[in-house]
């Protein structure tokens, strides 16, 4: 919420230096100006001088290619015959207290929209040593949400909106917490927490996964290239990154639409114990000219799941604004289970 | 037909002089003038000057008219938009530097920046078929949606279509009241920029960049003799807008030396009432010793071509 109005030279800085060019364009070209220029410095030293007002540089914020407005996303299972409304009333138990002394997490509120999904805000203090203070502790606050079931035998699934590993880690005390409650209240095991984890499945299932993700049929999106693929042997070790003539190797396999397991390369990985960990696709869409670069990783230390758009393209190969593309990839991704 | 057309597009850029005119613009030679320019002739509307305290200078402003009818440009509006742009991309490129453009248009070389062109769009009014009328989110996605060439030497076309013609004319009519009412004093504020280091300007014309603002300033003493600092407010009338703009009359120094604050508002007050009672409360709490009025400004016809001026 910007609350001081901008001096035009923070403008003209933001505008020169902080949003794509394609970006600044199309913002000014909506409001009726089009600057005829091949760069942004030029264009930035006239156009601070618009008065311009709250949305239009809520929006500028919007476009400004900074990492908290790319958009990545994790994921968790829940086995669990309650219904949304049923989780609803558990989760508002839990609303405004603090669940923890010493991080004061809190759920700050609780609200079902229209299509069932339940969405919810949570605060809580990281804490971390400081330069002035012994201990710092810095206020954050992400959303979760809790999907409707897709059919009564389905896993519920959680799509946490998170900013920092840490985010995911209360997400889940969250559940936890709540779990407990429901248990105790039915005296039996109401709710079960399932996390995403390449671990939980057996060795060619985790190639199997990595394969599935990489020939989907995603509704709008098509793969086009594979940048990169991480493998991993041991969740101690840290991953490796495949080389490119491996890389190009399996990638064009899989644009053929060859499956990954029977794959040379691949094979020689799964027989020495590794398996995918990490995969940044390109992808295109179906109809409109934007290209994304996806990453899905499942990540070791913590372990959780992530979807994030590292990069958004035009066809025109200049940058866009980041898209809410995420949750729909992980919620198809999480179905594989 | 073409007759008919051709009468009917003059009335409509008649009227676009009018406008500009009472913006405070200066025209420059005659209407309709033929350049030519390596070797090509270049129809041009019209051509003003003005001055910019931004730039320090007077700039010329090339001035395209076009009027259309909904039905023959629906299907086609973002192809009419982009070869009007391409046009006068083309005349700033070359007009400037033709002899013919001192001798018909920029007599005394009056203006030093000649980048700048302005394409007056009106889509005419059809009060018979409702839905064969101008539609303003259509027209965003076809702006949104043009490419635009990329010149090595800067220029800037602004494109106006009714709902930006009709906020001309509301201006126009709300400033003319305010002159009356002070007794010929009021004047447009232009503040002092960081970027340019100019000093604060009180000037009778509106800038293109002001016309395309969300906020105009204005100062003026009223017939009781107490300074009045006047905001029109074309921004969305939300608590947080208006509280930004609050912010913007501090930082520009616009409740400095001032007893009364008018806030004229363009967009409707009776849908945003709460938010504006509860900027009423707070302005009034902040800015103790100052009176302040929120009121409307003047509405204009929606049919500018036949029924405004």
């Amino acid at each position: 919420m910007i609350k001081n109005y901008p001096d035009d030279s923070d403008v003209k800085e933001v505008i020169s230096n902080k949003v794509p060019f394609k970006n600044v364009r199309e913002f000014f070209q909506k409001r009726g100006i089009f600057y005829i220029y091949y760069a942004r410095n030029k264009i930035a030293e006239h156009s601070c001088r618009l008065f311009l007002g709250y949305s239009d540089y809520k929006e500028l914020k919007d476009l400004t290619d900074v990492s908290s407005n790319t958009k990545k996303v994790s994921g968790i299972e829940m086995n669990t015959r309650l219904n949304q409304d049923e989780i609803l009333d558990k989760l508002k138990e839990l609303k405004g207290i603090s669940l923890n002394r010493e991080d004061k997490l809190t759920v700050e509120n609780v609200q079902k929209r229209e299509d069932g999904t339940i969405l919810v805000d949570v605060s809580y203090e990281h804490r971390n040593v400081g330069t002035v203070e012994l201990l710092k502790r810095i206020p954050r606050s992400f959303q979760f949400e809790i999907k409707p079931k897709q059919s009564d035998n389905d896993k519920t699934v959680i799509i946490v909106h998170h900013n920092t590993n840490e985010d995911y880690i209360k997400a889940r005390e969250i559940l936890r917490i709540m779990k407990k409650k429901a248990d105790e209240d039915n005296g039996d095991e109401e709710i079960k927490i399932e996390e995403i984890k390449l671990e939980r499945l057996p060795l060619e299932k985790r190639i199997e996964l990595f394969d599935r993700i990489l020939t989907y049929n995603y509704e709008n999106w098509k793969l086009e290239d594979v940048i990169s693929l991480k493998i991993r042997r041991d969740e101690s070790l840290n991953d490796e990154e495949l080389e490119e003539t491996e890389l190009r190797g399996i990638t064009e396999a899989i644009l053929k639409g060859r499956n990954l397991r029977t794959n040379k390369t691949v094979k020689k990985f799964e027989k020495s114990g590794y398996y995918f960990s990490s995969v940044i696709m390109k992808l295109r869409h179906t109809k409109d000219p934007i290209k994304v670069h996806l990453r899905i990783t499942f990540k070791s230390r913590p372990e959780l799941p992530e979807v994030e758009i590292c990069e958004c393209f035009e066809v025109t190969d200049d940058i866009e604004e980041p898209k809410v593309l995420p949750p729909e990839v992980q919620d198809s991704l999480v179905k594989y289970f | 037909m073409p007759e008919q057309q051709n009468v009917e597009g003059d009335a409509w850029l008649n009227k676009a002089i009018k406008i500009l005119t009472e913006l405070g613009w200066i025209q420059k030679g005659d209407k309709k003038v033929d350049i030519t320019a390596n070797d090509e002739e270049y129809g041009i509307d019209a051509f003003f000057t003005y001055y910019d305290p931004y730039e320090g200078q007077n700039i010329g402003v090339f001035v395209e008219a076009k009027l259309r009818s909904w039905n023959s440009v629906k299907s086609n509006l973002r192809n009419l938009l982009k070869d009007s742009i391409n046009k006068m991309v083309n005349i700033l490129e070359n007009v400037p530097y033709s002899e013919e453009f001192n001798e018909k248009l920029n007599f005394d070389n009056t203006a030093k920046i000649t980048n700048t062109g302005l394409i007056m769009l009106w889509v005419k009014v059809d009060e018979e078929n409702k839905d064969n009328n101008y539609n303003h989110e259509k027209f965003i996605k076809c702006l949104s949606s043009i490419e635009p060439p990329k010149k090595r030497s800067f220029k800037k076309v602004f494109v106006a279509s009714n709902m930006d013609i009709r906020r001309f004319c509301s201006i126009i009519d709300t400033s003319k009241e305010l002159y009356k009412e002070s007794d010929g004093t009021f004047r447009y504020y232009y503040p002092s920029l960081v970027t340019v280091n100019n000093k604060p300007e009180r000037l009778r014309h509106l800038t293109l960049e002001y016309l395309y603002s969300k906020y105009i300033f204005g100062k003026m003493t009223n017939k009781d003799g107490k300074k009045v600092t006047v905001v029109f407010y074309m921004d969305d009338i939300t608590f947080s807008a208006l509280r930004l703009m609050e912010n913007a009359l501090v930082r520009y120094q616009l409740l400095d030396d001032t007893d009364i604050v008018q806030v004229y508002f363009y967009k409707s007050m009776e849908s945003h009432r709460e938010a504006i009672e509860e900027f009423r409360r707070t302005i009034t709490d902040n800015l103790k010793g100052i009176n302040v009025e929120l009121k409307p400004m003047r509405r204009c016809p929606e049919d500018v071509l036949n029924y405004w001026g």
